[in-house]
C-alpha cells in the first residue's frame, strides 16, 4: 500500500515535472482561486481586529454621548427646565421664519458640570471631556508664515467641508494618544486659545506649514498652526468621519471657543469610566440621568463590530469560494487533458496489471499533489494581494488595518483549494480509469477517455454534496447551502449551454473573408467549443461582476455630474439661515468679479386643494388623493397588523402634500433641467399663474398633464388665499431634482401678497477661478453657507469610490483567475495541437502568423465574453436604473472600455502561454509527437 | 555524369543531437547532390539518421556542420524566418501519419500553403482542386481529414505538399501508415507527380517494395552514407526489383532493410 502510494505519487512528481508549462498554469488557476480566499479572509481577520481590537480608542472613551444631528425643532420649550437651567443651550440664529425656526442645542456648562458631578458620585474617578463641532459653517482662510493671505487656489474645494474639533487636549482623547508628525502630544502643542493643529489632508490642499497664520471664519482672532496629524488620527466609523476622512480637519483648544463670540458648550462628550467593565450599567444609567443624548458604549461596540466583522468573514469566505470554483475550471480541463494524453501510457499500465480504480487513484494523486502546491502557492500570493488590497478596505472602515498573518484563512484555502481540486478533478480521473488498452493501442485511432453516464452521475451528486458541505459549513445553514449549490449548478449549467451556443453561432455564421488564419480560428473555437464554454464562463463571471460595479458607479456618477453641474444651472448654492441675510448675500456677490448669474429661488409652503382639468372638470382633494392612491403600487401592499387601516389613504395623501412645496423662480432666467413635454418659462410668464412640475410618481398618480390648473391654498386660516396655477411644462424626473428648488416651479412674483417663503437659497454660476473670492466675500454675511456642487460631487464620487472599491477588488480577482484560466486553457490548446503548429510551420507559417491565430482565437473568446460580460451587466444596470426611474446616464464608453479590458485579459493570458508554443521548432515537436 | 541541375547539393553534412548529457553523432560527414526530377529514396536502418537528413533538406533544422543548397539558395545559416519562407516556397512535406489540420477540408488543406505565400503564385482554390483532381479526390474535396481513408489522407497531404509547385517534395515513410493496396495508390500519386510535374522526389523508407520503385537509392548507416546506386546500372538495385517482383508474384513474405 505504501509502497503503492510511493509509486503514485512518484509517477506524478515526474509528470508535473516534465510537463512543466501545463503545470505551472494548472497550480495558477488553483493558485488564484485560493489567493482569492486568502487575501479575503486575512484581510477580515484583520477588519475584525482593529473593529474589536481598540473600542476604547475608536469610541475615544468609554462612552460617547452625541447631541447628534436633531439640533433643529426638537421639542424643547424655551420654559424647558434644562434650558432655564442652562445645562441645555439655545440657540436660535436671527430672523428665522416659519417651519425653519427651530432652535440649535448645546450642552452648557452647567450640563457639563452636573454630569461630572453625576459621575463623581455614581462612578467615584471617572473623567468627561467635551468636544464641539461648531454647527455655523467654517472656512479655514490660511495665509502663510509670511504674511501673504492666500485664498484662490489654497482654500481650494474643500475648504468649506474640513471637519473642526474643538477639545481639550489635556484630556482628549482618553485612549490612544493624538500625536503630530513631529511626534508631539496635542497636550503640548495646543497650548494658547489661538493654537491649531490641522491634519495632513488639509496641510497638503493649502500647504500650510507649521507657524503659519490662519484664519477661521467667524472668529475674531487669527491662529497659529502649532502642529499637523496624520488624517487618519481622527478615527471614528466610516459615516461620520467620512468628511474628516475626505477632506481633512483641525483641532482647536476649548478656550478658543471665546474667539467665535461663544461661551463654552460641548455637543459631545467623552467618559473615561476608573471601572471600564461598569460601561453597560453606566450607559444605562446615564441613558436615564441625561435622556437629551445619544450614547455609545464599548460594550455596544463588542456586540456590533463582531456582528459586522462576521457578516464580512462569511461575504469574503464565500467571494473567495467563487474564486476557487472559478479556478476549478482550469483544473477540469487540466485533468482532462492530461488524462487524453496520457491514454497510451494508461492502457500500458493497465496492460501490466493495474486495475482501474488504481489508475483513477493514481491521476486524483497528481490531481491532489497540483491542489496542495497550488494552494501553498495561493497562500503567498494571497498574502501579497493583501498589501495590495489592504488600503481599499481602510477607506472603506476609516481606520488603519496592520497586516497579520492569521492560520484560519491559510488552513481555510489549503484545505478548499486541495477538497476543490480533488473533487473537480474527479471526473476526468475516473475517465482515466476507464481506458480500454486494446483500443488505445492502435496509434491511428485518437481515443477520448470517458468515464460514463452513470459514474458522471454519480460524481456529479458527489460534487454536489460536497460543495453543499463547504457552502453549508460557512453560512450554517443546509437547506439553504443545498439550494445555493444546487441554482449554481444550474445557473452555470445553463450558461455554459448559451456560451456554447453562441460559440457554435459565431463559428458558423461569421465570414471570414477569405482570411485562412481566421478561418482556422474559427474552426478551433468550434471544434473545442465545450472547453472553450467553460473557460468563458470563468471569464464571463469576472467581467459582469467588475462591469456592473463600474457601471453603476459610473452611471450614478455621471448622472449626479449632469443634475450638479447642468440641469442645477449654476455651480455654487447658498443657503441662509435668515431671509434677512439674503439682500447682503445678493450685494456681497454683485460686487464681486466673476459672477456670471445667480438667483434668489424660494420655496414656498402650499396645500394643494383640488385640479382644474381642461373642459371644466373638477377633481377636488378627495379625489385627487382617491386617484393616487388607487394608481400607487404600494397601496396593494400588506404592511402588517400594525400598519393603520387607512395607511394607503394616509400615503397619498402624503404624496400630495409633495406637490405643495413649490419654488418661486425668475422667469428671465431658464430652467436648466430636461424638459419632457410642453415648455419652460419665458419672461412672457411673469406675473402668471402658470407651473412647471417635474414627472414625479405622483403627477402620474394624479394624472396632471398640460393644460391642467393645480389649486394651491397659501397660509392657514383666515389669511389663507388661493390660487390656480396652469400646467405649461413637464421637467424629466432627475436622480436628485430639487438641489435647486422642489422641481415643480412657478414665477416668483405670481405669488398671493403676503405670502413668505419658508426656505430662500441663492444659485449662482460663478466662474470657477473666482470661487475662493466669492467665498471670501460672503464670509462676511453671518449664517450663510456656501456649497459648491463640485464639493458635493467630489464627495458623492469619494464615497462611491469608498463604497465600491472593495466590490471592484473583488470582482477584479474574479476577471484574474477568469484571465488564468484562459491562459491555462491556451497552454493545454497549445500543447494538443502541437503537432498541428508545426505542421503549419513546416509548410511555411511563420512564427508571428501562429501567434496571430491563437491570439486571434482567444481575442474571439474574449470578444464573445466582453460581449457577454458587459453585456448582462448593462442590462443589470438597466433594470437598476428603470426600476429608480427617472434621467439617468448609461456609460456607454465605460461599457466598450470594459469590453477592450476583457479582449486585452483574454490576449495577454493567451500570449503568455502561446509565444512559446508558436517559436518551438516543428523537427521536435514531428519527431517526439 | 549529370545533365539536369541540381535542386539539392548537401556537402559534408554533420549533425549532432544533444539529450541532456549525451551527444549522439545522428551525421558524420554526408554528402549528397540531387538533379531535378529525380526519385531518390533512402533507406537504412533506425537510428541511421534519415529522418535527420531530411529534416536537414527541408530547412527544419540546421547543420551543426556543413552545406545545403536547395534549388541554388544556399539555406546553411538561414534564419528561421527566411529558412520558414524557403520552406513554403521551395520545398512539400509529407509525413508517415499524413498531419492534415483537422478542421479544414481536403480543399482547404491544400490551398493553405498558397494563402500563406509570401507571393501567391496561384489562385489557391483552383489549385487546390487541379492537384486533387490529379490525385484523383476530385469526389472528396469538401470532406474533412476524418472522413477520408489513410491512402486520401495521404494524398491530400501530397497535394498540399505540391501546391507551391515546389523543387523538392520530401516524403518521411509516406506509406507507413497505410495498407498495401493504399501504399501501392500513394506511391503511383508520388511517381506521378515526379514525371508529370517534373519535381523531384526525395522518399524516407524501411519498406524494401518501395525502395525497389526509386531511380535511385541512398543507404544510411550510422550516420554516413554506405551506397548510393542509380536505376538499372547496379547489382543491389536490380536484386530489389526481382525482390519485388518475387513478392507480387507471392513467391516471397516482406521483408523489411
Amino acid at each position: 500500500m505504501i509502497e503503492q502510494l510511493r509509486f503514485f505519487i512518484g509517477h506524478s512528481l515526474n509528470d508535473l515535472r516534465v510537463n512543466g508549462r501545463r503545470t505551472i498554469f494548472a497550480l495558477l488557476c488553483v493558485a488564484a482561486g485560493v489567493a482569492a480566499i486568502v487575501s479575503l479572509q486575512t484581510l477580515g481577520v484583520m477588519i475584525q481586529d482593529t473593529l474589536t481590537g481598540n473600542l476604547q480608542a475608536t469610541n475615544r472613551g468609554d462612552i460617547k454621548g452625541e447631541l447628534g444631528f436633531s439640533g433643529f425643532g426638537d421639542g424643547f420649550a424655551s420654559n424647558d427646565p434644562l434650558i432655564e437651567s442652562g445645562e441645555l443651550v439655545a440657540e436660535a440664529p436671527e430672523g428665522l421664519i416659519g417651519q425653519f425656526s427651530g432652535e440649535t442645542y448645546y450642552i452648557g456648562e452647567p450640563g457639563l458640570e452636573r454630569m461630572q458631578a453625576w459621575l463623581d458620585e455614581n462612578y467615584p474617578g471617572s473623567q468627561l471631556t467635551p468636544s464641539f463641532s461648531i454647527a455655523s459653517p467654517i472656512d479655514i482662510f490660511l495665509g502663510s508664515g509670511r504674511g501673504t493671505v492666500v485664498t484662490a487656489t489654497v482654500s481650494g474645494l474643500a475648504a468649506s467641508q474640513v471637519s473642526p474639533r474643538i477639545i481639550d487636549p489635556a484630556l482628549y482623547p482618553f485612549y490612544d494618544t493624538v500625536t503630530t508628525l513631529d511626534g508631539q502630544p496635542l497636550s503640548a502643542v495646543l497650548r494658547e486659545p489661538t493654537d491649531i493643529v490641522i491634519d495632513q489632508k488639509v496641510a497638503e490642499a493649502t500647504g500650510a506649514q507649521i507657524g503659519d497664520i490662519v484664519r477661521v471664519t467667524d472668529a475674531d482672532a487669527d491662529f497659529t498652526v502649532r502642529g499637523i496629524v496624520p488624517t487618519d488620527a481622527e478615527i471614528s466609523d466610516p459615516f461620520t468621519s467620512i468628511f474628516a476622512a475626505q477632506f481633512g480637519f483641525y483641532y482647536l483648544p476649548l478656550e478658543s471657543i471665546r474667539t467665535f463670540g461663544l461661551e463654552p458648550r460641548a455637543d459631545t462628550v467623552y467618559i473615561k469610566l476608573s471601572d471600564p467593565t461598569q460601561v453597560e450599567a453606566a450607559r444605562n444609567r446615564l441613558e436615564r440621568s441625561f435622556d437629551y443624548l445619544r450614547y455609545t458604549g464599548t460594550d455596544e461596540l463588542v456586540e456590533q463590530n463582531q456582528a459586522i466583522s462576521e457578516q464580512v468573514n462569511n461575504l469574503v469566505t464565500i467571494l473567495g469560494l467563487v474564486g476557487v470554483l472559478l479556478g476549478s475550471i482550469g483544473i477540469i480541463n487540466t485533468m482532462q487533458v492530461i488524462v487524453k494524453r496520457r491514454t497510451v501510457e494508461i492502457a500500458v499500465l493497465k496492460t501490466i496489471g493495474l486495475q482501474a480504480n488504481q489508475v483513477t487513484m493514481l491521476f486524483l494523486v497528481e490531481a491532489l499533489i497540483m491542489g496542495v502546491i497550488g494552494s501553498l502557492l495561493g497562500v503567498l500570493l494571497g498574502w501579497a494581494m493583501v498589501f495590495v488590497i489592504r488600503g481599499v478596505a481602510e477607506g472603506l472602515i476609516a481606520q488603519p488595518l496592520p497586516f497579520r498573518i492569521a492560520l484560519a484563512p491559510v488552513l481555510n484555502g489549503v484545505v478548499v483549494g486541495t477538497f476543490v481540486t480533488a473533487i473537480f478533478g474527479f471526473l476526468p480521473t475516473l475517465a482515466a480509469g476507464q481506458v480500454r488498452p486494446g483500443v488505445v493501442l492502435r496509434p491511428t485511432d485518437e481515443i477520448i477517455p470517458r468515464a460514463g453516464c452513470l459514474r458522471t452521475l454519480l460524481v456529479l451528486v458527489f460534487i454536489i454534496a460536497a460543495l453543499t458541505l463547504v457552502v453549508g459549513g460557512i453560512v450554517n445553514n443546509w437547506l439553504l447551502a443545498f439550494g445555493v449549490t444546487i441554482g449554481a449548478f444550474i445557473f452555470a449549467g445553463i450558461l455554459v449551454g448559451l456560451l456554447n451556443l453562441v460559440i457554435w453561432l459565431i463559428g458558423k455564421l461569421l465570414p471570414t473573408f477569405g482570411i485562412p488564419d481566421l478561418k482556422i480560428s474559427l474552426r478551433q473555437m468550434l471544434a473545442s467549443r465545450g472547453r472553450g464554454a467553460i473557460t468563458l464562463l470563468a471569464l464571463v463571471v469576472g467581467v459582469f461582476s467588475l462591469s456592473l460595479v463600474t457601471l453603476l458607479a459610473q452611471s450614478i456618477n455621471q448622472t449626479l455630474d449632469y443634475a450638479l453641474n447642468v440641469a442645477s444651472g449654476g455651480n455654487i448654492l447658498l443657503t441662509t439661515f435668515s431671509p434677512l441675510s439674503v439682500p447682503r448675500v445678493e450685494a456681497a456677490l454683485q460686487e464681486t468679479e466673476g459672477v456670471n448669474q445667480y438667483q434668489v429661488v424660494r420655496t414656498y409652503s402650499s396645500q394643494i386643494q383640488g385640479l382644474e382639468e381642461p373642459g371644466n372638470v373638477i377633481v377636488d382633494r378627495q379625489g385627487l388623493s382617491a386617484r393616487v392612491e388607487a394608481n400607487n403600487p404600494f397601496s396593494n401592499i400588506n404592511f402588517g397588523p400594525d400598519a393603520p387601516e387607512d395607511f394607503a389613504e394616509q400615503f397619498a395623501d402624503s404624496l400630495l402634500e409633495s406637490l405643495g412645496q413649490i419654488t418661486g423662480r425668475d422667469v428671465n432666467i431658464p430652467l436648466t433641467e430636461d424638459l419632457m413635454a410642453g415648455r419652460i418659462f419665458t419672461p412672457a410668464d411673469a406675473g402668471q399663474p402658470v407651473m412647471v412640475v417635474t414627472d414625479t410618481e405622483v403627477i402620474t398618480q394624479a394624472g396632471i398633464d398640460l393644460g391642467d390648473r393645480i389649486v394651491l391654498r397659501f397660509g392657514e386660516g383666515s389669511d389663507a388665499t388661493e390660487q390656480a396655477y396652469e400646467v405649461i411644462g413637464i421637467l424629466r424626473r432627475g436622480l436628485v431634482n430639487g438641489f435647486s428648488g422642489t422641481g415643480n416651479y412657478i414665477p416668483t412674483d405670481s405669488l398671493p401678497d403676503g405670502v413668505q417663503p419658508e426656505n430662500v437659497q441663492l444659485l449662482a454660476d460663478v466662474q470657477p477661478e473666482q470661487i475662493p473670492a466669492v467665498r471670501r466675500a460672503l464670509s462676511t454675511v453671518p449664517g450663510t453657507f456656501v456649497l459648491e456642487t463640485a464639493v458635493l460631487n467630489k464627495l458623492i464620487t469619494a464615497l462611491l469610490g469608498t463604497f465600491t472599491a472593495f466590490p471592484t477588488i473583488v470582482a477584479f480577482l474574479g476577471l484574474i483567475v477568469g484571465g488564468i484560466v484562459i491562459a491555462n486553457s491556451v497552454a493545454l490548446a497549445t500543447l494538443e495541437r502541437r503537432r498541428e503548429i508545426a505542421v503549419m510551420k513546416a509548410i511555411g507559417l511563420q512564427r508571428e502568423r501562429v501567434l496571430g491565430m491563437l491570439l486571434l482565437e482567444n481575442g474571439l473568446l474574449g470578444l464573445i465574453g466582453g460581449l457577454i460580460g458587459v453585456g448582462l451587466a448593462l442590462v443589470g444596470l438597466l433594470l437598476i436604473l428603470a426600476s429608480s426611474g427617472g434621467l439617468a446616464f448609461v456609460p456607454y464608453g465605460t461599457a466598450l472600455l470594459l469590453m477592450g479590458l476583457c479582449i486585452l485579459v483574454a490576449l495577454i493570458a493567451a500570449a503568455t502561454t502561446a509565444w512559446g508554443a508558436a517559436g518551438e521548432k516543428p523537427l521536435n515537436v514531428l519527431r517526439y509527437e | 555524369m549529370t545533365t539536369n541541375p541540381l535542386v539539392l547539393r548537401a556537402e559534408n553534412l554533420t549533425k549532432e543531437l544533444r539529450a541532456g548529457e549525451i551527444v549522439v553523432q545522428a551525421l558524420r560527414g554526408v554528402s549528397l547532390d540531387v538533379e531535378r526530377g529525380e526519385l531518390l529514396g533512402i533507406i537504412g536502418p533506425s537510428g541511421s539518421g534519415k529522418s535527420t537528413l531530411l529534416g536537414l533538406i527541408g530547412g527544419l533544422d540546421s547543420p551543426t556542420s556543413g552545406r545545403i543548397e536547395i534549388d541554388g539558395v544556399d539555406i546553411t545559416n538561414l534564419n528561421e524566418r527566411a529558412l520558414t519562407r524557403v520552406r513554403n516556397e521551395k520545398i512539400g512535406f509529407v509525413f508517415q501519419f499524413f498531419n492534415l489540420i483537422p478542421t479544414l477540408s481536403a480543399l482547404e488543406n491544400v490551398a493553405l500553403p498558397i494563402q500563406f505565400a509570401n507571393k501567391r503564385r496561384f489562385n489557391p482554390n483552383q489549385r487546390a482542386k487541379e492537384l486533387l483532381t490529379m490525385l484523383g479526390m476530385s469526389d472528396r474535396l469538401h470532406n474533412r481529414p476524418t472522413q477520408l481513408s489513410g491512402g486520401q489522407q495521404q494524398r491530400v497531404a501530397i497535394a498540399r505538399a505540391l501546391a507551391n509547385s515546389p523543387a523538392l517534395l520530401l516524403c518521411d515513410e509516406p506509406t507507413g501508415s497505410l495498407d498495401s493496396e493504399s501504399s501501392a495508390v500513394v506511391m503511383q500519386a508520388l511517381k506521378d507527380v515526379q514525371r508529370q510535374m517534373g519535381t523531384t522526389v526525395i522518399v524516407v523508407t524501411h519498406n524494401m517494395e518501395i525502395a525497389a520503385q526509386m531511380d535511385r537509392l541512398v543507404t544510411l548507416v550510422d550516420g554516413h552514407i554506405t551506397s548510393d546506386v542509380e536505376g538499372d546500372e547496379s547489382v543491389e538495385m536490380a536484386a530489389l526489383k526481382l525482390f519485388k517482383q518475387k513478392r507480387l508474384t507471392g513467391e516471397m513474405s516482406a521483408v523489411k532493410a
